[in-house]
């Protein structure tokens, strides 16, 4: 397994130790790795406002972990990131392990410099990641707040995906594509990605302020609600290949009564509980249809629905495109 | 007549300098006009990325005559310019004049500080204008580009209205009005840090295009390009009403509609009505962003009396539907 461990508040410096450990040089600030360990890249912007930032695109060929050691400093990663886990990917923020197996998880969040973090994957992980460092000083100016870290002390604090994660939906998307897959020949380079990126910031930040305005609610919850219901959650990701379960037996799952049960749910995941059910099930066709080993029919079956037609009208209603145009565009 | 002529490339200090000839103060980097001189504000600032500049909103109660004085330095200024003017508007690049016939002025200007500029706006001038101060080293660490690129060459040596003054088009439209209209944004300063340099890069991505079509742009006389300013103007001014006939709109621009059709779809890339709709649609999409309405009041606002109408037209412009923003 290839495991690479850091502790850094300078992505340069982050980029020249990843290249010393890949024995691999460094191009336009960009490491294309090395075959037996992945197929893509990895690449620095290095921007003249102040902000770094890790662009990733890559499918893993072996097993690997990456590992930030916590800082005494504090600074904060704005990660963006979307993967695709054929195997098992463990995530875990502060000692909080996650584990999620044969999943797709795209997600966006903060985290802190304070808290340790680590990656584990196997192989076959594909990633599509774009990493933000924040340095306190930075965002508090940029928001125009007088001091940051209330806001993000809370949030950070929360060092469950609980409150803090959002979905990557379609604007985040096509946000995130148009950095990841920016014409080289591009005019005003600096300029399009610095626009582009403090976008993402920007509508992140605004999703959490509203969130944090409206989850007043939440706040109440303790830790161990939020665990049970980011298990439920986690449950209702795993499995499709039947009905989904009653929100009786959710709820008896969150220990929490039925209308107790969907309130907390959707503040915590932005979203009622079969809307976000019928996303991670077509987010789960999505990944079946593009791993390739699967046509149209296979994945509707894979993901219980019966009547291919259904399927492709729902499919195209979350993702813009009809499942034969994603095979097609792959 | 207030004249004031100024050299400055700090945005703040040209406001103090402003606050003195006008003998006010400057507070939280905002001069509110004094009653005698106009109603509005003149507003500075300095972005952490190294942009800075002023932004304008108001109404003259006086004669103002600008002049900025050219001295050795490279230095650019960006002007978006909204403007209601009671009679036509002169504006001079290094003593070449450039009369505006037309009462309504939308227009972004790029000028240099190599080259004396000034306007005159009369009395009764009603003006809505961003003006983004870049230096050289901006030019070269965001755009890549120094003085001697041929794109900022090519461009200040056009001396035409036609060409120099680039009309204000929806999408321009779309992050001015986001600036001006004060909405609620939970971060007061990320507006400016976004859609500020967003401005700059639309105008220097539209000329980096212009320039590079040059001999496929239609010959269109600075005249011509002022009419259709005003109708253009016309077309965006109230989204809520059914669009102005292109009868109307031609006799605004004073030519024939056939005419009007033709120039109005080279100029601004879509024909009349198209235009009108997507600036409609573009401020539906601003209005459901900003959470505050209801896609039924957005609608309504926009002038649908049929809901189903304004889903289907929304649609179409950014395949997606309302209830999605």
């Amino acid at each position: 397994m290839f495991s690479f461990e850091f502790r850094f508040d300078d992505y340069r410096l982050l980029l020249n130790e990843l290249a010393q450990r890949l024995n691999v040089t460094v191009n336009n600030d960009t490491i294309i790795f090395p075959e037996h360990l992945a197929k893509g890249y990895f690449r620095l912007l290095d921007l003249p406002n102040g902000l770094q930032v890790n662009l990733i695109n890559c499918t893993f060929n072996s097993d690997w972990c990456m590992h930030r050691r916590a800082s005494a400093e504090q600074f904060y990663t704005l990660r963006f990131d979307e993967f695709s886990v054929p195997g098992s990917l463990i995530v875990s923020i502060d000692h909080d392990k996650q584990k999620e197996t044969a999943s797709a998880r795209s997600i966006i969040y903060l985290t802190s410099s304070l808290f340790d973090f680590y990656y584990q994957g196997t192989k076959g992980t594909s990633v599509r990641a774009i990493n933000i460092l924040i340095k306190p000083e930075w965002i508090s100016n940029y928001l125009g707040l007088e001091n940051v870290d209330d806001l993000l002390t809370n949030y950070v604090a929360l060092k469950a995906e609980s409150l803090n994660i959002q979905t990557v939906d379609r604007e985040y998307q096509s946000m995130m594509n148009e950095i990841l897959y920016k014409d080289p020949e591009h005019s005003f380079s600096n300029l399009y990605l610095l626009n582009r990126l403090q976008l993402l910031i920007e509508r992140f930040f605004t999703n959490l302020y509203h969130r944090s305005q409206k989850a007043n609610l939440n706040l109440r919850l303790s830790n161990a609600d939020i665990n049970r219901l980011m298990q439920v959650a986690h449950s209702l990701s795993e499995n499709f290949s039947g009905k989904p379960p009653a929100i009786t037996q959710l709820a008896r799952m969150s220990a929490m009564s039925p209308t107790k049960f969907k309130m907390n749910f959707k503040s915590i995941y932005g979203q009622p509980v079969y809307s976000f059910y019928q996303e991670q099930r077509l987010q789960k066709a999505r990944e079946y249809l593009l791993s390739g080993n699967y046509n149209v029919n296979e994945a509707a079956a894979a993901v219980a629905y019966d009547n291919t037609s259904n399927f492709i009208t729902a499919f195209k209603k979350q993702f813009h495109t009809s499942p034969g145009e994603l095979i097609k565009n792959k | 007549m207030v004249e004031f002529i100024f050299s400055h490339t700090d945005s703040k200090e040209f406001l103090k300098a402003m606050a003195m000839l006008l003998k006010t103060e400057v507070k939280d980097d905002t001069l509110l006009f004094p009653g005698n001189f106009a109603t509005g504000f003149i507003k500075a600032f300095k972005l952490i990325n190294g942009l800075q500049g002023t932004i304008l909103e108001g109404t003259l109660k006086q004669d103002f005559f600008f002049q900025r004085k050219k001295d050795g330095h490279n230095f650019y200024i960006l002007h978006f310019d909204q403007m209601q003017l009671p009679s036509g508007l002169i504006t001079m690049i290094n003593d070449v004049e450039i009369e505006h016939a037309a009462n309504v002025r939308s227009a972004v200007l790029l000028t240099s500080s190599l080259f004396n500029f000034s306007y005159f706006l009369p009395t009764g001038s009603q003006t809505k204008s961003i003006t983004i101060y870049i230096d050289e080293e901006w030019l070269i660490k965001y755009l890549g580009i120094d003085s001697t690129h041929r794109l900022l060459k090519d461009y200040l040596l056009l001396k035409s209205a036609r060409l120099n003054f680039e009309p204000l088009d929806a999408e321009y439209r779309y992050l001015l009005n986001e600036i001006f209209e004060e909405t609620e944004h939970p971060f007061k300063n990320l507006v400016l840090e976004n859609r500020i340099p967003m401005l700059v890069e639309l105008f220097f991505t539209r000329i980096h295009d212009k320039l590079n079509s040059l001999d496929k742009v239609v010959s269109i006389s600075s005249d011509e390009m002022q009419r259709l300013m005003a109708a253009e103007a016309r077309l965006v001014d109230d989204a809520t009403r059914t669009a102005p006939s292109i009868k109307e709109l031609s006799r605004l621009a004073v030519m024939s509609e056939s005419k009007f059709k033709l120039l109005f779809k080279k100029v601004y890339g879509n024909s009349p009505y198209e235009y009108f709709q997507r600036n409609r649609m573009t401020k539906g999409g601003y209005l459901l962003k900003t959470k505050r309405y209801t896609v039924k009041e957005v609608g309504e606002m926009l002038g649908y009396s049929n809901l189903s109408n304004f889903t289907i037209a929304f649609k179409k412009e950014f395949g997606m539907l309302p209830s999605e923003v």
